[in-house]
């Protein structure tokens, strides 16, 4: 399963033209200054936002081709996708906000221990921590066992515990899960200790340089297995 | 003043009992349509939305007197829709029950539509995501995180509504026994020189107006 991108859209400053491939078992992280159009990107891919030009698709399976005028909405495509902010329903429990979009309701129990939440399934969002919901955030997305995980700054409000923790789950099933991953982050470290492939994008456009413009590049080369960059 | 003496008197009840039915119909009306219609003015931007946003707060905008007017303009038995009607409007229940209803909605919608748009859209996007279509994301995920707004929309729709005076006169025709609600009775009463009648029936609302208040401060809507 490949996830193939090829886009253009005119934002308020730049034009965000980007194109590029994201195989399955594979960790994409999507990197650059904020405001370079990431967030934008994942929206599109996710089809929370219209494009002007290009084609997005999964396999064989067409989501935007804006000449054939095709679209599908985003309820159908099957997507996991998590915010850097928390966005459990406040109005159900911790179970019901993960089984609210599983096909299977009995792999929820099984995902809530493997994140340490096990304990929390009758609790209401607003009375656990913060790293907690974001734990409960990432079940909600694997519960509806996406064919595409887009996964944007999750890890850029929470402390350094649960990110490590979170970080290593995602470095140990991102090939079990066999489906394209896209990791948008604006936090080098991060893109290079997870991703398989890393892209920088600076006002809409992969920029292969802005990497190496950046002063702590160095200390990311050094990695024992580096991703690729471009 | 024989407070008790003067609230049972058939002139006082009658009034009273009208007022609460009209309320019951027009209350349930402002629940139903003031919801679709708050979701409906959430959609995207086009000639019909312009106008039923148009028309939902024009009552908030325009004197009722007016408003009662032009609806009794359009539903009187020569009106433009009250001819293709198979039974009279004005000057009956029904007329009470729509003047009550339109001078309520605005008060029940824009609350509601403001909440809509507000930050749950961020949660109808994740609905979205979780594979649910818009219907579903309105009852599952919209309506119960804006439930408060809804519930202080309509409080204040149903007050509104009991002081409601001049639509209902032009549509109700204040008709004493029939058509004359507690708002319009404490006018007749004043008219004719009961002022102790229009104290208590003044009180009568005040309990009423006190109860919504309450409700209302409840909800943080105030």
């Amino acid at each position: 399963m490949t996830l193939t991108v090829n886009i253009r859209k005119h934002l308020e400053h730049f034009d965000l033209q980007t194109s590029f491939t994201c195989p399955a078992g594979k960790l994409t992280a999507i990197i650059g200054p904020s405001g370079a159009g990431k967030t934008t990107l994942i929206r599109i891919i996710a089809g929370l936002e219209t494009l002007d030009n290009g084609t997005i698709t999964l396999n064989d399976t067409v989501w935007n081709d804006t000449q054939q005028d095709h679209f599908i909405p985003t309820c159908k495509r099957k997507i996991g996708l998590v915010f850097q902010e928390y966005t459990l329903f406040p109005h159900m429990t911790v179970r019901q906000n993960i089984a609210f979009g599983a096909p299977d309701s009995t792999k929820v129990d099984t995902l809530m221990n493997l994140f340490g939440i096990g304990h929390l399934s009758r609790h209401k969002p607003c009375t656990i921590s913060g790293g907690e919901r974001q734990r409960a955030a990432f079940c909600q997305a694997l519960a509806r066992e996406p064919e595409l995980l887009l996964l944007d700054e999750p890890f850029s409000a929470l402390d350094v515990k649960t990110r490590t923790f979170l970080c290593g789950l995602l470095s140990e099933y991102k090939s079990e899960l066999d489906i394209p991953i896209l990791h948008v982050t604006h936090d080098i470290k991060e893109a290079d200790q997870l991703g398989d492939t890393v892209i920088a994008v600076e006002n809409g456009r992969i920029t292969p340089n802005w990497l190496s413009r950046q002063h702590n590049i160095p200390n990311i080369l050094q990695t024992a297995c580096p991703p690729t960059y471009s | 003043m024989d407070f008790l003496q003067i609230l049972t008197q058939s002139q006082t009840t009658a009034p009273l009992w009208l007022t609460l039915k009209v309320l019951a119909v027009s209350g349930t009306l402002h629940l139903v349509s003031g919801i679709l219609l708050s979701y409906y003015l959430t959609s995207k931007k086009s000639t019909m939305r312009s106008v039923v946003d148009f028309l939902v707060t024009m009552p908030l905008i325009f004197p009722p007197i007016a408003t009662g007017f032009i609806l009794l303009m359009l539903l009187g038995r020569a009106g433009l829709i009250g001819q293709a009607l198979p039974v009279d409007i004005v000057f009956s229940f029904p007329g009470v029950v729509i003047a009550s209803f339109v001078a309520g909605l605005p008060l029940m919608v824009k609350p509601v539509e403001a909440a809509l748009r507000g930050d749950v859209q961020r949660l109808a996007e994740i609905s979205q995501v979780l594979g649910k279509n818009n219907w579903q994301t309105f009852w599952l995920v919209l309506l119960p995180n804006v439930r408060r707004n809804v519930a202080s929309g309509w409080f204040l729709a149903l007050g509104r509504s009991l002081g409601e005076v001049g639509i209902t006169l032009m549509l109700g025709g204040n008709i004493i026994g029939k058509t004359n609600t507690l708002s319009l009775e404490i006018y007749n009463a004043v008219f004719s020189g009961e002022f102790e009648r229009a104290l208590v029936l003044s009180a009568i609302i005040g309990v009423f107006s006190l109860i919504i208040f309450i409700a209302l401060k409840r909800l943080s809507a105030v």
